[in-house]
């Protein structure tokens, strides 16, 4: 049996992976660049010299990359996912007696279990949320 | 007046969570000067709490072991039940008491 021994951690395994997706994404990004019928579906959303400027900051890509968040330096188009959340704020806490109970800090994330038909039938959302 | 072990273990819990939810806040919001200000606030008051529950009750972690003896294998093993549940073992001290 052959094994492969690559010593990476999770860390960088997943550092290695990211790093494969931008590759992939800025060859994309050529493409779309050089091929006049692509460039008229970019919308607008991002500039030549903004991505270049990302692509050949190699230094600041690695640093973002390791804290897992990359997004503000990647240009937006083209895009290979997109996400929705919501920003959240520090605000709105528990008292620490409560946040232990609640299983959480933040008010706005305790959604308590409440069997019901739908979602909106719930009386949880009847009542304007669940009463703290 | 002085807390009894398990409300002051159950105070540790609390204070605890709370600022382990405020650094995960900061991992993802770092430039937040008000989850900063609580980090700071709730974690002065945790490590009081940690130190004052070590001195009248012994380590909490085997990192918590201060003075000449080896305490840390004194109070139950962190994989029982007692180490895990306080008021268990308030409970059990009350029974054997009487």
């Amino acid at each position: 049996m052959v094994y492969n021994n690559e010593y990476k951690t999770p860390r960088e395994r997943v550092n290695d992976d990211l790093r494969a997706i931008t590759e992939n994404d800025m060859a994309v990004f050529d493409f779309i660049s050089s091929n006049p019928l692509a460039k008229q579906e970019n919308h607008g959303c991002c500039k030549t010299n903004e991505y270049q400027t990302t692509r050949y900051n190699k230094e600041e890509n690695t640093r973002m990359r390791g804290r897992g968040s990359f997004t503000n330096n990647v240009c937006s188009c083209p895009s290979l996912a997109m996400i929705y959340s919501p920003d959240q704020d520090f605000d709105d806490l528990f008292d620490i007696d409560l946040a232990l109970a609640h299983g959480s800090l933040f008010k706005g994330l305790v959604f308590p279990f409440e069997a019901s038909s739908c979602a909106c039938a719930s009386p949880h959302m009847k009542n304007g949320g669940y009463k703290r | 007046m002085k807390m009894c072990k398990v409300k002051m273990k159950r105070n540790i819990q609390k204070l605890a969570f709370a600022v382990h939810e405020t650094v995960l806040y900061l991992d993802g919001h770092p430039c937040c000067k008000k989850a900063l200000a609580y980090y700071h606030k709730y974690n002065a008051l945790l490590q009081e709490a940690v130190c004052e529950y070590e001195k009248n009750f012994g380590p909490l972690t085997q990192y918590g072991v201060t003075g000449d003896e080896w305490t840390w294998i004194k109070g139950p093993w962190p994989w029982e039940y007692e180490a895990n549940c306080p008021e268990s073992e308030e409970v059990r001290r009350n029974v054997a008491v009487r």
